[in-house]
């Protein structure tokens, strides 16, 4: 262990030593990126030259080799990191114990660590021995200090030392073992920041065959970055249509025959006929998928996907991971992934070109994402009008948007809640539990969200924001009651009956929200391009506010670009 | 294929390059473990990404070159099958 003298320790730069760290954490960073471009670009070696074994197995070294550097690089970084805080601690905890040996009358010299007392001090003192005591003390907490920071040098010394790679063998070309399912299955109990630490701590080798291995699970993991969910869901999005249509053909087959050898057959004949027309309809709402996938272009990411019941999907119009807005919307009644993908992704790419129009940075530094990860109510039952299904949304929401946080880079974060119609109440439920990390709600046409005052749902107010459009039968449903109330006998029964049981609309002045200005009609058509609607949303997206047309309600300050 | 892995390599090299001027101190601390140990670490790093660069960069190379061969050899077969089956 090396000699730490106290004007070591007061003279050490720890503000260097934190840019050591970071320079090592972004060269551990730069060997990520650099061993997923290589594991890309290397991906289908083994398909496009199947019998170039020797290029595969030193493509398979190269890869292994590239991605055992990433966690020593970042175990570097990460080791300065702590002994830059370790030190600046320390620096203030000598000069506390100096303050009050000083405060005591004591004469602290810090730079050599020696504690005097002035001949008062022990001539006028009762117990001079006490004095001699404090200094006694004084000195052992100089020398406990400096041990510590001893230690911490050793250890930050050693783990950089076993951190270094090899002369002739680098970090050898043994891959690390792969992740097996039971492992990420365990990540679903984990919150999104532990499953992203998890996830980093992987070497780029080790990610890619987690995803390869088992796409349908990394694919819903809030927690993985954008970017790998969107490799992970696309895989999935391929397998499962190559399976659906290669079941929906032989059943196909199958009833061809039974119509010509046994057509008296019914059972068989309807069997074949109900497992054909399943595949069918699953196959019709990935083909949905797909169709705004391709519209979306390299502006799109499909961050989940799951053709099962009435669909979950979720898009994002650029990477939220990077942007320095996002907004995360929830549709509302009657969604399905094969009935509205198409139009709602749009409805994303309307707000998302609105919103980067009062951005100052690039384009691409406003992401949108289509969030249809609950089963949304129905249209032919009375699912809307009950909680239900926003208490099942909600907490997947709430998760989903802790991702959000856990996965973005290091810059700024602009994050937003929006929901539409019910999906507002999916977002009301995560809002209210008071966990969700967003810094604005967003919604439209909401027949409420189960409480009374936006302060429920987020602590400053101004940043709930709501619009209606004045002839929306479900935003306008809250209202209904205090009309009927007045008609004798059955008008509250009436009210009662067409209410919509969600709780007040957060657009009426009562609820404590913004109510932006809407300029469309109807519940479905706050997305119209160059509407006030949607400008108005895009304000808020994009953080500036006090640009925003008002009903009631009061901005608070605008978000620095 | 191979070009792309080419240009894969170059990010291994700037991983360090971009990164140099932090992450070893112009000025050593005197007596700091931590000090050296970060000194001996960088020079070792710089070794190994130029290493690793380089044969990443080969490797691709190799894959253009072993295409491009494969490609002419196709080719000569396709041309020697089209002057066999021609007109005598």
């Amino acid at each position: 262990m090396s000699e730490i003298t106290l004007r070591m320790l007061f003279d050490v730069d720890t503000a260097a030593i934190g840019r050591r760290a970071e320079g090592w954490l972004r060269m551990a960073n730069s060997l990520d990126d650099a061993c997923e471009e290589l594991i890309r670009a290397s991906r289908d070696l083994e398909n496009v030259w199947p019998s170039g074994d020797t290029a595969v197995r030193r493509s398979a070294d190269l890869r292994a080799e590239a991605s055992n550097s990433y966690p020593p690089c970042r175990r570097i970084g990460d080791a300065l990191r702590l002994h830059a805080d370790t030190l600046r601690g320390l620096q203030d905890q000598v000069r506390a114990v100096a303050a009050e040996a000083s405060g005591r009358g004591f004469s602290v010299d810090v730079t050599t660590g020696t504690v005097q007392a002035p001949s008062h001090m022990f001539t006028e003192s009762a117990s001079p021995q006490i004095v001699a005591q404090s200094i006694n003390a004084y000195v052992n907490e100089f020398q406990a200090i400096l041990a510590r920071a001893a230690e911490s040098d050793a250890s930050t010394a050693n783990t950089i030392a076993v951190n270094v790679p090899d002369p002739a063998k680098g970090f050898g070309t043994l891959g690390m073992p792969p992740v097996s399912e039971q492992t990420l299955r365990d990540q679903q109990g984990r919150t999104p920041r532990q499953v992203n630490d998890w996830w980093r701590s992987l070497t780029p080798e080790q990610q890619e065959r987690a995803l390869q291995d088992h796409p349908e699970l990394v694919g819903w993991l809030d927690g993985v970055p954008s970017s790998d969910r969107d490799v992970a869901n696309r895989l999935v999005l391929a397998d499962r249509k190559g399976a659906l249509q290669t079941a929906a053909d032989q059943h196909a087959a199958r009833l061809a025959r039974l119509l010509v050898d046994d057509p008296y057959n019914e059972i068989d004949i309807q069997r074949e006929t109900e497992a054909m027309n399943a595949a069918q309809d699953q196959l019709g709402k990935l083909a949905e998928v797909d169709r705004a996938l391709q519209s979306l272009g390299e502006q799109g990411l499909l961050l989940g996907v799951d053709p099962a019941g009435d669909g979950r999907v979720v898009i994002a119009v650029n990477d939220p991971d990077t942007a320095r807005h996002t907004g995360v919307w929830v549709p509302g009644l009657g969604t399905t992934m094969e009935g509205n993908t198409v139009g709602n992704v749009e409805r994303m790419q309307q707000l998302n070109l609105a919103a980067d129009r009062h951005t100052l940075g690039e384009a691409g530094d406003v992401s949108t994402v289509y969030w249809l990860g609950y089963d949304a109510p129905d249209l032919n039952n009375l699912s809307v009008a009950m909680e239900g299904r926003s208490e099942q949304g909600g907490p997947r929401y709430l998760n989903f948007m802790e991702g959000m946080r856990a996965t973005h880079d290091a810059g700024p974060s602009h994050l937003v809640a929006m929901g539409h119609s019910y999906g507002s109440t999916v977002v009301a439920e995560a809002a209210l539990t008071k966990q969700l990390p967003v810094d604005d709600i967003l919604v439209q046409g909401s027949p409420g969200m189960h409480t009374e005052h936006a302060a429920d749902l987020m602590a400053d107010p101004r940043h709930v924001w709501a619009g209606s459009a004045g002839n929306d039968p479900v935003a306008e449903t809250s209202n209904v009651t205090k009309w009927t109330q007045f008609a004798p006998i059955v008008g509250p029964f009436i009210g009662d009956a067409y209410d919509d049981g969600h709780g007040v609309s957060p657009h009426e002045a009562s609820f404590g929200a913004n109510e932006y200005r809407v300029d469309t009609s109807g519940h479905t058509h706050y997305w119209e391009p160059n509407s006030e609607s949607l400008d108005n949303q895009a304000r808020v997206l994009a953080g500036q506010y006090s640009f925003t047309t008002r009903v009631h309600g009061d901005p608070p300050p605008d978000v620095v670009p | 294929m191979g070009s792309a892995v080419t240009a894969a390599s170059a990010g291994f090299r700037t991983a360090y390059s971009r990164n140099e001027a932090d992450l070893t101190s112009g000025t050593v601390a005197d007596g700091w473990a931590t000090a050296s140990a970060v000194t001996r670490a960088g020079e070792a790093w710089r070794a190994f990404s130029g290493e690793l660069a380089g044969q990443v960069r080969a490797f691709g190379d190799g894959l253009s070159q072993s295409a491009r061969e494969l490609a002419a050899s196709d080719q000569a077969s396709a041309e020697r099958v089209s002057g066999a089956g021609g007109p005598r």
